[in-house]
């Protein structure tokens, strides 16, 4: 067999699809329903990922055109950048979550775009971002054709749902933090997880805040952790890094990540309010990094100060033309 | 019984009981069962006359446990 492909339970495959940046590898699953397979995840829409996709199922002489079930874990490119193709070519039942649909079609409507939105450049001013140009670090993705998803799933994802394929039945588990419909994958018979994002061994997700974010993405995210640690799994499946076995202890170690990281930032706000971005450069202020990594970096700092704020462990107000943080 | 310690900064912009919390909030991440924190050294970190920053070296302690392979 390949070494893109490996069996990490039986009739359960992890293929590795090739991504352009970091992390340079998306795990994506297959599974033998016996009489149908299903896929979880896509990866990108690049020639060398679709490639690297195809001769892993070739080890298992099936072809993308015999997937029956495409279920995406949530919208982003990595994830679902390539379901357009693969439904176009399997006819496959395509599943996502509705919130994850409405962001496909939020991403979409940006990436026409030749110019961000007026919202959008008051988001980045209001939180400190200083002006900068913008549309020199739009997205790769939003041109290079990485990102073709399918527009309308043909089902939607909800939390509890049982989707049966062939012998298998895939239990959604509704995840939002990461990304608000970010839901993972449960076989409660073989106590198999396929998580997504939401837990990944070596790696923390990025959690922020953007314009139509929801109002306390982190506290979405840390309670989704304690969610999944209501499940018995015996064997974790993430996207990125390799399976584990114990996702109570990696859900809490994430836990307390967050806690630690808003320990820090609200250290430096005892006497002294900041905005975001303030906070964001002292938090991450060692490494040189480019421009869209300090915005990325701003709106996840953006998140736990929300989360604090809303949880009553900072203050929020107005100066000038931005908002400030202090803690409380 | 055997315990580790392992040696850390913790950095605070407000006090020195800060610097050690936040040391030993930043090793509980990935370490379980933190007992004890011996205060090694503390360092002001100063900027035009004023404390900018406590940096507090810590030797935290913990218990070493064993994990049977099942």
């Amino acid at each position: 067999m390949s070494a893109k492909i490996v069996e990490v339970h039986p009739g359960i495959y992890e293929i590795f699809l090739p991504l352009p940046a970091r992390p340079t590898i998306i795990n994506v699953y297959l599974f033998d329903c016996h009489g149908a397979w299903a896929l979880i995840d896509t990866g990108m829409n690049l020639p060398d990922s679709l490639q690297t996709l195809e001769q892993a199922l070739a080890t298992l002489n099936i072809r993308i055109e015999d997937l029956d079930v495409l279920i995406g874990t949530h919208h982003h490119p990595d994830h679902f950048g390539a379901s357009a193709e693969i439904k176009r070519r399997s006819g496959a039942q395509v599943y996502l979550h509705r919130l994850e649909q409405e962001k496909v079609a939020r991403v979409l409507s940006m990436a026409s775009m030749t110019q961000r939105p007026p919202e959008a450049l008051l988001f980045f001013q209001r939180n400190g971002v200083p002006p900068a140009n913008y549309e020199g670090m739009r997205p790769a993705f939003y041109s290079n054709g990485a990102y073709v998803p399918i527009q309308q799933p043909d089902k939607y994802l909800h939390d509890g749902d049982v989707i049966e394929v062939g012998d298998r039945r895939f239990e959604v588990v509704w995840t939002p933090g990461h990304s608000p419909g970010h839901s993972v994958i449960f076989l409660r018979d073989v106590k198999v997880m396929v998580v997504g994002d939401h837990l990944l061994p070596r790696i923390t997700p990025h959690v922020g805040i953007y314009p139509d974010s929801t109002p306390d993405p982190l506290g979405d995210f840390i309670n989704s952790q304690f969610k999944v640690q209501n499940y018995d799994v015996e064997l974790v499946l993430p996207a990125h890094g390799g399976t584990f076995h114990d996702h109570r202890h990696r859900a809490n170690q994430i836990i307390e990540h967050h806690r630690y990281r808003e320990a820090e930032m609200l250290d430096l706000l005892k006497h002294e309010s900041m905005t975001a971005w303030d906070v964001a450069r002292q938090v991450w202020g060692d490494e040189e990094r480019p421009f869209a990594q300090w915005m990325a970096a701003t709106f996840e700092t953006l998140a736990h100060l929300e989360h604090a704020y809303l949880e009553g462990r900072a203050r929020k107000f107005e100066r000038g033309d931005k908002v400030v943080f202090q803690t409380a | 019984m055997v315990e580790k310690t392992i040696t850390l900064t913790g950095i605070s912009a407000n006090s020195i009981e800060d610097a050690v919390q936040l040391a030993v909030t930043r090793a509980s991440v990935t370490i379980t069962g933190i007992h004890s924190a011996r205060v090694t050294n503390v360092e002001a970190e100063i900027e035009n006359k004023r404390v900018v920053r406590w940096k507090v070296t810590v030797k935290c302690t913990f218990r070493v446990t064993e994990s049977l392979h099942e």
